[in-house]
């Protein structure tokens, strides 16, 4: 524990500032200055009050006020207050001076009253904060909403033709102001997202001759992603032009999201080979990413490309890709490719690469995957069995037998399942097998695999 | 001239949409979002009904319920959605609607569109 006189003065300042902001007059004022005079006089010269039975002298100050504020800290603070108190009205210093004087007797109870009171105005300053930052943000939307409202109707009325573009360039107020300026992006990129045909090529050329396209190359330069973000969104879909040139320089941005961002412009903008960026990619290519891509390629119907040629990237989720787009996109010309994939390090990859071989129905792979059987995860062996349920023959029969005699219920239901979905041979060596070994309930599993709801 | 009602929650959709229609020499009534486009139904019968689908209160989907099973009646509806996710589209259709557009779409794509809806209808 540290010692009363090493403390150091967090708790003095705290003191300090509790002591001078929260005066409470303790006493009524005197308006008389000798009264205040001899009032200070007794004051000071008054023997504390006695608090502890038998009537012996009370400390003047608590134990915990030395242990917090240091004994030498204590008395130099005191004179300090009274000092102070000289500045004072004469008819107020009586007041002040009993209450230094209460304070040093009662510290705790005046502390909490003190600390009241701060919270207290904290909370004021907070409500006040709050109430002052509402007005300023609903000033700041309703500023928004107008010059919305202005804009989208006056760049409507020129879309349509009903006026002229020095007309509108004049309507347009306060364009050189950033904010405003962000606005008019803004009504443009609603009106890409919505309209297309005819009205691209003249959303664009707004954008251009408003000279907005220099605020989003301002904002791609930016150290802050979002604005990174926000600036290559308005050139993606306002200037396309320059869009291309920049978005690859985007591709492996330090930040996800901008990577995500540049990655989607890439394939709206080189629909020749919109997945072209795989090559050069650096970072994973994540599943959002993916998705996001994919649902643009698929929605404005860009050609599709061949997905063998990303399969050998190092990074372990283009090959996962890749392979969901061969199947999704039966590209059996990649069967090679998908054979190679079967010796990959990675589970998913092998897994994938299986369910690619089973998918597109590559008969030439039954062997294959069966000799890699034994040394499989779970995952994958179940794989297997799935996969020879379409490309299996009579030849695996034993195969699969062997696993519904030895292996785990998982493995035994889907190798029932392929067994009894190969043909009707495979069902009745299904049914001989349940009558010689009656302990393998067999006819349970076959209830099973042929239940529709399974 | 042909009245068409038109329910859309974007204000510049509908703006760009009533705009287009005008132009196109169309009588255009405008709605915010269901609930008016049900509660204009009450006192006008237009020759179609243009509606997207997404919308605050009452939706694309119940528009197109009322006006088939409650109200009966029989004019073409064109319904316009962001997406174009296939269950909602089969609802859609489900529930009576004539056809369907994508957003985004090309305005000159609506007008052809309305066009044929109108003249089958008659």
């Amino acid at each position: 524990m540290t010692s009363i006189k090493q403390k150091k003065p967090i708790g003095f300042l705290l003191y300090w500032v509790f002591a001078l902001i929260f005066l409470i007059p303790l006493n009524g004022i005197s308006k008389n200055s000798k009264d205040n005079k001899a009032a200070i006089h007794r004051i000071d010269q008054a023997p504390p009050k006695s608090i502890l039975k038998g009537g012996q002298p009370r400390k003047e100050l608590s134990d915990f006020a030395v242990w917090v504020l240091g004994s030498e800290n204590i008395s130099s603070i005191k004179k300090q207050l009274l000092a102070f108190g000289n500045n004072f009205p004469p008819s107020f210093q009586p007041s002040y001076f009993q209450f230094v004087k209460k304070v040093y007797t009662y510290p705790i109870i005046i502390l909490l009253l003190l600390l009241i009171g701060f919270l207290i105005a904290n909370i004021l300053t907070v409500l006040l904060i709050i109430y002052f930052g509402n007005n300023i943000k609903n000033h700041k939307e309703r500023y928004h909403r107008i010059f919305l409202n202005s804009y989208e109707e006056n760049l409507q009325s020129y879309l349509f033709g009903d006026i002229e573009w020095d007309l509108v360039r004049l309507k347009l107020k306060r364009t050189n102001k950033k904010v405003n300026r962000k606005i008019l992006t803004h009504v443009l990129l609603s009106f890409k997202e919505n309209l297309k045909g005819e009205m691209d090529e003249q959303i664009t050329h707004i954008y251009l001759k408003l000279g907005l396209e220099k605020d989003s190359l301002k904002l791609t330069k930016s150290k802050l992603y979002y604005r990174r973000i926000e600036g290559l969104k308005a050139l993606t879909n306002l200037d396309p032009k320059s869009a291309k040139e920049i978005v690859p320089n985007f591709l492996n941005d330090s930040n996800y999201l901008v990577r995500t961002e540049a990655q989607i412009a890439y394939v709206m903008h080189y629909p020749e080979s919109p997945f072209e960026f795989l090559k050069t990619l650096k970072n994973p290519f994540t599943p959002w990413t993916q998705l996001s891509s994919f649902h643009f390629f698929r929605l404005h119907q860009v050609p599709v490309p061949v997905f063998e040629t990303y399969i050998e990237s190092e990074i372990p989720t283009i090959r996962n890709f890749s392979l969901r787009m061969i199947i999704f996109f039966q590209q059996f010309e990649s069967a090679p490719a998908i054979f190679k994939m079967l010796d990959n390090e990675v589970e998913l990859t092998r897994a994938l690469a299986i369910r690619a071989i089973n998918n597109l129905r590559l008969y030439d792979g039954a062997s294959i995957i069966k000799d890699m059987y034994p040394s499989e995860t779970l995952n994958n062996k179940l794989e297997i069995i799935k996969a020879l349920k379409n490309i299996g023959d009579e030849a695996d029969f034993n195969f699969l037998e062997s696993i519904i005699r030895s292996e785990s219920i998982s493995l035994k239901t889907e190798a029932c399942r392929s067994l009894h979905f190969i043909s009707n041979i495979g069902t009745e060596r299904l049914n001989l097998l349940g009558q010689g070994n009656k302990d393998l309930n067999i006819g349970h599993f076959v209830a099973h695999v042929t239940d529709h709801r399974n | 001239m042909k009245r068409i009602l038109v329910a859309e929650d974007s204000t510049m959709m509908l703006e760009t949409i009533f705009r287009s229609l005008k132009r196109e020499g169309y009588d255009v009534i405008k709605s915010n979002d269901g609930k008016e486009c049900l509660e204009i139904l009450e006192t006008t019968e237009p020759d179609m009904i243009i509606t997207d689908l997404y919308m605050p209160r009452v939706n694309g989907h119940e528009v197109i319920a009322n006006v088939r099973d409650e109200r009966k009646m029989n004019i073409p509806i064109l319904v316009l959605s962001a997406g174009g996710v296939e269950d909602n589209v089969l609802k859609a259709f489900d529930l009576g609607a004539d056809d369907f557009m994508v957003k985004p779409f090309s305005l000159e794509e609506l007008n052809v569109r309305v066009r044929k809806l109108l003249a089958t209808s008659r």
